[in-house]
């Protein structure tokens, strides 16, 4: 049926190929740099690393799971790249804006 | 002049090769992005705004943070909206493939992790609010609730999208399939920039 073999199917259309095994490992990915994430403030409490390495820490890690949802769930990896930019470009705006918060109103964590 | 770029365009596909639907989309998602941005910076410049002495409000930020151990409710969260993603991309993956007790199975466990996700947070407000803080008693309180109460609307919003989805594809079998399937991507794009939202959120408010 769905490469056209069976005559009496009821879908005429050519069906994709499956990547559910990469979604899965995808979804493993991000839950383990989720872990890791909860894991770091918890263990930070000792304050084995200075408060600014440990906002580094975050915010990287932040970045990374937002890059891999766009790029394999939202499908950006591959798609359009008009797309992307629409996309990208304020969230790049965001994070700039983000860090100049940080740096005006927490000090602290500079 | 401009006869000619008129001429140009062909009737049959103003987008030149784009899908209009899904430009319309992103340029949409792009929006929310600037949207949700200017809420987090204004909750990152106000949350050290607490409660005078007088007022009963028990929490600041790392009193939301304790409410529940180190995180344990949020963490939950992140982990049922994180999963609902999954959910949602192999629903899609199911219509692409022709699969349409899979894009439906997969579309209802989506559905269910929003509706689980909101009674979550409809859980942490409550406990918020029984602590003295409002969304009109300090300024951590309301930029708190604002944003997370806006995500929280984004995800209502989105159940429902869901759902009105789910039950056209179960009154009209095969509605979706191979061959047309823009609106279920148009659905799990929005879900997803949802989740990606909570990523956000997640780290800056309560990690940070």
């Amino acid at each position: 049926m769905a490469h056209g073999h069976d005559e009496h199917a009821p879908i005429e259309h050519e069906a994709h190929h499956s990547h559910a095994k990469l979604y899965v490992i995808i979804f493993f990915i991000l839950l383990v740099m989720t872990g890791i994430e909860i894991a770091i403030p918890i263990i930070n409490k000792a304050e084995i690393v200075v408060k600014q390495v440990e906002v580094a820490l975050l915010l990287g890690l932040m970045t990374i799971k937002g890059a891999i949802v766009m790029m394999f769930y939202m499908h950006l990896k591959g798609d359009r790249r008009m797309f992307g930019t629409l996309f990208v470009f304020p969230i790049v705006c965001v994070l700039l804006m983000m860090l100049g918060f940080f740096a005006l109103f927490q000090p602290e964590l500079w | 002049m401009a006869q000619a770029v008129v001429r140009d365009i062909d009737k049959n596909d103003p987008g030149r090769g784009l899908d209009l639907r899904k430009l319309g989309m992103w340029t949409f998602l792009g929006s929310e992005v600037f949207f949700f941005g200017a809420l987090v910076v204004t909750h990152l410049s106000m949350r050290g705004v607490v409660a005078p002495s007088s007022s009963k409000a028990n929490l600041d930020v790392t009193g939301v943070r304790n409410l529940f151990g180190d995180n344990v409710l949020t963490s939950i969260l992140a982990f049922i909206l994180l999963t609902s993603s999954l959910t949602m991309v192999l629903a899609l993956d199911g219509v692409k493939t022709n699969n349409q007790k899979r894009f439906r199975f997969w579309l209802g466990a989506t559905i269910a992790c929003g509706v689980i996700f909101l009674g979550g947070q409809v859980y942490e407000f409550y406990h918020i609010v029984h602590e003295g803080v409002t969304i009109k008693n300090m300024m951590f309180g309301s930029t708190f609730f604002f944003v997370t109460g806006f995500h929280g609307t984004h995800v209502a919003v989105g159940v429902v999208w869901l759902v009105s989805l789910l039950v056209s594809a179960i009154r009209h079998p095969e509605r979706y399939n191979a061959g047309n399937y823009m609106a279920v991507e148009l659905g799990g794009l929005y879900w997803h920039f949802v989740d990606l939202v909570w990523v956000l959120i997640f780290t800056v408010i309560y990690l940070i």
